[in-house]
């Protein structure tokens, strides 16, 4: 078993909703409510769930770009969960980031190579020699050729801009990464070659992912491990065996309903499923989400299995 | 080598403000002549100003008062203390823009630093900024210049630069920071984060390098704006005080009934130059603003 370098305990984000002539705090938004997960070294941790589910906000957490309301956040059986902690032990070092938006994470006016050594400067500064190697390394790793060094982020096409933005994530050698739908503004055929790359460098760098995505045959592809978020909270976590061939929370089932297929013959079945797994889950709301439409907490099912069942089904 | 390479690729990128610019003031000829207009004008008022002795528009000489235009030499005539009009627009004009250029820079700078802070922290830093200026924003500036000016002792251009500053920072701040503000949600903003970059760095590394081409244009636009401010002022006889003169100063002698309609060559002058200048200057800053409204960063 490999080691645990990531844990979540009890985290909370609620944003304060302000209102009234004295502004005060008159309820929260929970973006996310209670979520416990643990990531080990060099496996890759699949985050689904539909919009505003909070898997993104979790991901922020665990960069640090967003504070917590309330939990614990253990690196490597450390808590950091203040920024001033975090930037104490250089956290960020160890944990980047891969965004979305693959053009609006760079820079206009920086150029590739600026862009690359940033990370390097702040946490691992070298010599401009060592440093100039280093950024030429990176750009090897993600296959760009070096002449695009000196080139500014517009001149890029989308995956070359994605594979930028990985190389930025790798400079500082880190061991885990926050992918945020890192391929969802891409082409699909863009996708595919920017996955198997990212799944290289993790057999060869030992790197860990928190993967975030609303695309389950992307995450199929590259996930150990899923965790399926509906309302901030988890409502079933195992590894991918347990949540594609055996799902039993209703969102979960209605999310896998959703992949569409492209086989044509059972286009009439298919459709039919679905709509019958949309029936069961407007039918059978209220059995797994309590009064406030909030979902239940976890129940264990196998050793790696957990949903967030009700009662009465446990015993079945 | 890689110097080399830098040195190239920067004529790309630097060059992509400047190459935009350069198409807008191609395709717009009103532009480009205002930009002529304005670059000579402020050659022959700089440098023709450093050739009048101070005697000569300090001293009065009243038997060459209000002598008509052609007279003795005096090419467009002299004002009531007998000074030579040309010489005074030269220095007067001087004045006023460097009053204006001062203005400008220190209202700039003070708000560009403000605004890019206030919008980039949020928050509590934002809610206590915001409401400092928009009590500034209700006060009758105007009538509080005037009365500063009256009861400040030892009172010089400095003192009229500061006084106009004081005030005149508000609308640069409050546009960067709406610029910031949404400049700062963008994710290279957080991937600089995450790269541990220091806020500062962030600030006026990161983000204002993305906002020039509108500091630019704002820049422009305040200057032509404060060059009427002072005018103004001095007109109004609030201005620079005696002895330095103003394109105002020389305006305020329309305010004789007699003067304004008997010697017009004491005041009309001043006035055109006032109206070429500061038209020339809000052309060339449209144009400026039209580069900076276009998304120059794909």
């Amino acid at each position: 078993m490999a080691d645990e370098i990531l844990r979540l305990e009890g985290l909370k984000v609620h944003y304060p909703i302000r209102s009234g002539f004295w502004n005060r705090v008159t309820d929260n938004v929970k973006a996310v409510d209670g979520v416990d997960l643990n990531l080990k070294q060099g496996e890759t941790l699949g985050l689904v769930g539909e919009s505003g589910s909070g898997k993104s906000t979790l991901g922020k957490v665990i960069v640090g770009l967003e504070d917590m309301t309330e939990g614990d956040l253990i690196y490597q059986n450390e808590d950091l969960n203040s920024a001033a902690e975090r930037r104490r032990v250089k956290y960020n070092k160890d944990v980047q980031m891969i965004f979305q938006d693959s053009l609006s994470s760079l820079n206009p006016r920086k150029t590739i190579y600026e862009i690359i050594a940033e990370p390097i400067r702040n946490f691992d500064p070298m010599d401009p020699v060592d440093e100039d190697k280093r950024v030429r390394e990176l750009l090897d790793i993600v296959g760009l050729p070096q002449r695009t060094v000196f080139q500014y982020p517009f001149q890029f096409s989308g995956g070359q801009r994605q594979r930028i933005g990985i190389a930025r994530a790798l400079a500082t050698n880190p061991r885990l990464i926050v992918a945020d739908e890192p391929v969802s503004a891409l082409d699909l055929s863009v996708q595919a070659q920017v996955l198997n790359f990212m799944k290289k460098i993790q057999k060869e760098l030992g790197i860990s992912y928190l993967f975030i995505s609303h695309d389950l045959g992307v995450v199929r592809h590259m996930t150990d491990n899923i965790a399926v978020m509906h309302h901030g909270r988890l409502v079933e976590k195992g590894t991918r065996e347990d949540i594609f061939e055996n799902p039993q929370h209703i969102y979960t089932k209605r999310l896998l309903a959703a992949i569409p297929s492209v086989n044509v013959s059972e286009r009439a079945e298919n459709r039919a499923r679905r709509k019958q797994i949309e029936q069961e889950f407007d039918d059978r709301f209220n059995e797994f989400y309590d009064g406030e439409g909030m979902p239940l907490p976890l129940v264990q099912l196998s050793e790696t299995h957990y949903a967030a069942l009700p009662k009465q089904s446990e015993k079945e | 080598m890689r110097k080399k390479l830098k040195i190239k690729e920067n004529v790309g990128n630097g060059g992509l403000l400047k190459r935009t610019m350069i198409r807008e003031f191609k395709k717009d000829s009103l532009a480009r002549y205002s930009l002529y207009t304005l670059i000579g004008i402020l050659l022959v008022v700089f440098i023709g100003a450093l050739f009048i002795p101070r005697a000569s528009y300090v001293d009065v000489n009243i038997i060459d008062q209000y002598l008509a235009p052609m007279t003795d030499g005096h090419i467009l005539g002299t004002d009531n203390g007998g000074h030579d009009i040309i010489a005074m627009l030269l220095v007067s004009a001087r004045n006023s823009l460097v009053i204006a250029l001062a203005v400008t820079f220190i209202t700039f700078v003070f708000g560009t630093i403000l605004g890019t802070i206030t919008a980039y922290y949020g928050g509590k830093v934002d809610m206590i900024i915001m409401r400092m200026t928009d009590f500034i924003m209700i006060l009758p500036v105007l009538m509080i210049i005037i009365v500063l000016v009256t009861i400040v002792p030892k009172y010089n251009a400095g003192t009229l630069i500061i006084l106009m500053s004081a005030f005149y920072w508000i609308g640069t701040m409050r546009l960067v920071r709406s610029r910031v503000l949404t400049e700062s949600q963008r994710d290279y903003v957080k991937a600089s984060k995450t790269s541990g970059t220091s806020d500062i760095k962030i600030m006026f590394r990161e983000i204002l390098p993305n906002i020039t081409s509108l500091l630019i244009a704002e820049a422009t636009l305040s200057f032509a704006g404060n060059i009427g401010l002072e005018t103004g002022l001095s007109f109004l006889g609030f201005g620079l005080p005696a002895g330095t003169p103003s394109l105002g100063t020389m305006i305020n002698e329309a305010t004789n009934p007699e003067t304004m309609t008997a010697m017009p060559w004491t005041w009309v002058p001043a006035a055109i130059v006032i109206l070429i200048v500061v038209l020339s200057i809000i052309f060339v800053g449209q144009a400026l603003r039209r580069v900076a409204d276009q998304r120059q960063s794909v």
